[in-house]
């Protein structure tokens, strides 16, 4: 399997990522592959969820994107502009256009700072003006009540330091929020607050989003299009409907399958793959689920298969798709 | 399962130790003494003292007197004008040489650990040549040279103390340019110095600052060296280290010119190393865990508080099941913690208990006890910790049981897994080394048989190529395999009771099941008991066949998970679960609890969830609701005044409206 392939990118995207390619490396001679060859975009308005095991490469396509990776190589664009390889002053000028909301709410803030300080700061960057004003609009549109401006971090709970943390991202006004697993932190209750937050902006503001997460409900919920990785590289991408409904790939039936529910008591998924999952410093050859999958046939561990569209903005990597 | 022990234990322990080094009366004392100190120094010309240089204040080498306080020197001097005089020099040396060193070094290090690459190299290949110089012996040579003068000696130990501020800065910085937090700055498109200057200086600070004191204090003694070998400031003008080598020459008749200053010098060393470490030991994590303690408090603030009668009222509630025939079975247990806050009920008055063959489901968001109960049920948890109430193990009463009768009872006959595998596994043995020592404490098995065993137990949990496993470091392994190795060891006593907490948290959906199922399976071919502690409410209805939900310590519902999943009558256990997104639905939005899971830190009165309920009036807010039996249906317990209805019981019931509304 591998998503090599451009066929699926749309020209008017407001994100688009072409051939990328993300290296570590560990130690002498020892390179971990985490991203190969991914291709995706993310039209205005859309939140594009990513999903998959740890490991797969979901937060190293997102750092990659921020332009935090050293080791990445491809393209990434922006509204029609490069924004890999630029010199660091004109990277840093560019900067505003794409935020970043991490997963752990609290470790994203500085301990020593205010809160209101911390949501001005973009807006001190950037020298704008009404930074107060700027500040209380945006801290009321993400729920913080404004009293909250003189107090530190560590005063607020895990929601409300998120909520600080997608408010400094919104108050510079990005084009696109990569957010990286921004509830798996935090307690049921309060992730379904933080997520109908991020929906509701969504609406609201036309926002344009890169939403990462393992928990498929969460990207169900928020997404409009889903993006499977496996070790690396494109299993499926689809509308979210789409692919919960008619996952074509054995990775992303597995997945679905294998989700605990009370309904699916005392059923045993048949589909789950047994095996373990491959290194990816030492992936398998040919297409990278055979080792796991129940499908794969020799042509699976010799040939890699390419992304090929299955249906309405729906993209497989798999020579048998179920 | 010894190491999961030692692993907690360890982490409790060093809780204890970081308390030890505390703001108490040393330090205080330490405090007031520099400050004197500092005060006398600055105002010694104002002070009605003598003259330092004036000889024959009083008679030569004499002792403390009425003129003299501190006694003469050698030419009638008064030592303590010459003390107080001397601390200018003294402590102008200190603070200046270490002035220099924090911000030269501080400078440079910070700089050097933020970029990295090249500056970074080029300032350690420095840092260490430097340091690898003997510094004494080269400032020696640099103020023979130069001429020993105030400003000299200052400045060269000053730029000789930089790499070792610098270094540090450098580490502190390292350690912090990859915090998200800063990271986020870039993000933000701030320039380098910004980021530096706002989000990496204020938090290095605290530990430059207590190093600061330590140097201060190394200074001094560095240039109380130097002026012993007459390097320093030129006498007559006094410096504690020029005193010391003036006394040291009629020490045979006199002590008092020598010891004075010496006295002196070692107090004031003394005082900026202990305030050095106060220093650290606070900057360090005791912040952090003091945060963890309290979050929530103020909030609290208004419905804590209780009267004996409604703490008793929780407790209303038997076990199930006879004690005797179940696998585990905990009857009124409470774990309070001592905290500045007040009393910390983790686990407040909770009973329940699991039969063999069977799963029970322990559910709860953060600070429900639902952890602690299983740790206060292993005696695991920390020191502070108060515990009461019963506990049978295999229908064995073990209450009274000394804790090492409990661990020879329970040793090889409870599993336990936790979330966190990597503290459960030492990191620098092999697997097969943990494996084989388990197997020896427990069964006493030799080396080859142990290894047989072992191999034996990891092909049980359906690890390939066990023997290759054996050889292999935790770090080797993936998350799921590593949790099959901690299955694996659970299973080393055929264990009668598996204790398993968040043992998938940290999995991906499909590893999950495996592990889940591998449990199951263990527990089916043992006809061992499973308690199953998570968040996770579809995971926790997927496997559990009971279901205790948990809240502020003590449980809300509880019963067969049919009944508390699929028709829950506590409000929150109903919320609990609409609040989870379903991936098998679509939700136009999620219905959040209001407010936050809070601490129970204090007494609560009424319902623990009255705060947070959309359907609680004035008795949740006064009186205690018991957990009590469904009337006529099986064992589904609930404590709520205002239970939500079932299905069963009205078909126009609310709680089926609101659900179906919310989704």
């Amino acid at each position: 399997m591998a998503g090599s392939g451009r066929g699926h990118l749309r020209p008017e995207a407001v994100l688009s990522v072409e051939g990328l390619d993300v290296r570590h490396r560990i130690r002498r001679g020892v390179t971990l592959h985490a991203v190969s060859d991914l291709s995706f975009d993310v039209a205005r308005g859309e939140t594009l969820g990513v999903v998959g095991e740890s490991g797969c490469g979901k937060s190293s396509a997102a750092m990659a994107v921020m332009q935090l990776s050293k080791g990445a190589t491809g393209s990434v664009r922006l509204d029609g502009e490069e924004i890999t390889e630029l010199p660091a002053s004109r990277e840093r000028l560019q900067r505003r256009a794409y935020q970043l909301v991490f997963q752990s709410p609290q470790a994203s803030l500085n301990p020593r700072r205010k809160i209101g300080e911390i949501i001005a700061e973009g807006l001190r960057i950037w020298g704008c003006d009404d930074v107060d004003e700027r500040v209380d609009s945006v801290m009321q549109s993400v729920g913080l009540d404004t009293a909250l401006r003189n107090r530190l971090p560590r005063e607020l709970s895990g929601g409300q330091c998120q909520r600080v943390n997608i408010a400094r991202a919104l108050a510079v006004e990005p084009k696109l929020i990569v957010c990286d697993e921004p509830v798996s932190a935090l307690d049921v209750s309060v992730q379904a607050q933080v997520l109908n937050l991020l929906r509701d902006l969504r609406r609201e503001l036309d926002l344009s989003m890169m939403f990462i997460s393992h928990d498929l409900g969460v990207v169900k919920f928020v997404s409009d299009r889903v993006l499977v990785l496996y070790l690396g590289k494109t299993c499926e991408l689809a509308p979210t409907a789409t692919l919960f409904s008619q996952p074509r790939h054995p990775y992303t039936h597995s997945l679905i399958s294998a989700l605990p529910s009370a309904a699916t008591r005392g059923i045993t998924t048949k589909s789950v793959p047994n095996a373990e999952i491959p290194s990816p410093i030492n992936p398998p050859a040919g297409c990278r689920f055979s080792t796991r999958c129940v499908l794969a046939t020799e042509r699976c561990r010799i040939e890699e298969p390419a992304l090929v569209n299955v249906g309405e903005d729906h993209w497989v990597a798999c020579h048998h798709p179920v | 399962m010894s190491e999961a022990r030692g692993a907690v234990s360890a982490r409790v322990d060093s809780v204890d130790s970081r308390r030890r080094v505390s703001r108490g009366p040393l330090f205080w004392c330490c405090v007031a003494w520099l400050v004197v100190v500092v005060v006398a120094a600055l105002f010694a010309d104002l002070l009605p003292l003598a003259d330092p240089l004036q000889t024959r204040t009083g008679p030569p080498r004499s002792g403390p007197s009425s003129d003299n306080l501190l006694g003469t020197d050698a030419l009638g001097r008064d030592l303590l004008a010459r003390v107080v005089h001397g601390a200018k020099v003294t402590l102008g040396v200190g603070l200046g040489a270490t002035a220099i060193a924090i911000v030269f070094g501080g400078l440079v290090g910070t700089v050097a650990g933020y970029c990295r690459g090249w500056v970074d190299t080029v300032v350690t290949m420095i840092i260490d040549a430097v340091l690898a110089f003997p510094s004494l012996v080269v400032a020696l040579v640099v103020v023979t040279f130069l001429g020993s003068s105030l400003m000299n000696v200052t400045l060269v130990l000053g730029v000789l103390s930089a790499p070792a501020a610098a270094r540090l800065t450098r580490g502190s910085t390292i350690a912090i340019r990859e915090r998200e937090f800063v990271i986020s700055s870039k993000v933000l498109g701030a320039r380098t110095l910004r980021t530096i200057r706002r989000d990496v200086v204020p938090n290095i600070l605290p530990p430059v600052l207590s190093f600061a004191f330590l140097l201060v204090g190394v200074m001094i003694v560095a240039e109380g060296s130097l002026a012993f070998l007459g390097l320093s400031v030129r006498p007559p003008t006094p410096t504690w280290g020029g005193m010391i080598e003036e006394g040291r020459i009629s020490l045979d008749t006199s002590m008092w010119a020598t010891l004075v200053p010496a006295g002196v010098l070692v107090i004031t060393v003394l005082a900026l190393n202990w305030i050095h470490d106060v220093l650290l030991a606070e900057g360090g994590t005791s912040r952090r865990s003091r945060v963890q303690v309290m979050p929530d408090v103020t909030a609290d603030a208004d419905h804590t508080r209780a009267t004996d009668a409604t703490q008793l009222a929780s407790a209303g509630s038997e076990p199930g099941t006879d004690p005797g025939e179940s696998a585990l079975c905990l009857s009124d247990v409470r774990v309070t913690f001592d905290t500045p806050a007040g009393p910390l009920h983790a686990v407040d008055g909770v009973t329940l208990s699991v039969a063999p063959g069977r799963t029970l489901g322990i559910v709860g968001e953060s600070g429900s006890g639902k952890s602690v109960l299983i740790r206060s049920f292993l005696r695991i948890v920390g020191g502070s910790a108060e515990r009461s109430g019963r506990a049978w193990f295999d229908g064995q009463e073990v209450t009274d049981l000394s804790d090492a009768e409990f661990t020879r009872l329970t040793r090889s006959r409870i599993g336990m897994v936790f979330q966190d595998t990597s503290a459960a596994l030492n990191p620098v043995r092999t697997i097969g080394s943990q494996m084989r020592e388990l197997l020896h404490l427990q069964l006493g098995l030799g080396r080859a048989e142990a290894n047989e065993r072992a191999c034996a137990l990891l092909t049980s949990v359906g690890l390939s190529d066990p023997e290759r496993r054996l050889k292999q470091y935790p770090h080797q392994l993936s998350g799921g395999m590593r949790q099959r190795v901690l299955i694996a060891m659970a299973l080393v006593g055929d264990p009668v009771l598996l204790l398993a907490d968040e043992p998938t948290t940290a999995l991906d959906v499909t590893v999950q099941d495996q592990v889940l199922r591998l449990l199951h399976d263990v527990r089916d071919d043992q006809e061992a008991a499973l308690v199953l502690v998570s968040h996770d409410l579809p995971l926790v209805a997927h496997w559990a066949d009971d279901v205790v939900v948990m809240y502020r310590g003590r449980v809300v519902e509880s019963g067969p998970a049919e009944d508390v999943l699929s028709h829950p009558r506590m409000p929150y256990t109903r919320a609990l679960l609409d609040a989870v997104p379903d991936p098998f639905e679509d939700v136009e939005s999620l219905s959040p609890i209001s407010g936050q899971p809070s601490t129970p830190i204090g007494d609560a009165v009424g319902c623990v969830l009255a705060g947070r309920c959309p359907l609680a009036t004035e008795i949740c807010q006064s009186t205690t609701p018991a957990l009590e039996r469904v009337a006529g249906a099986s064992e589904h317990r609930f404590a709520c005044w205002h239970p939500l209805e079932t299905a069963d019981t009205d078909v126009s019931a609310p709680a089926r409206g609101a659900s179906a509304d919310g989704r």
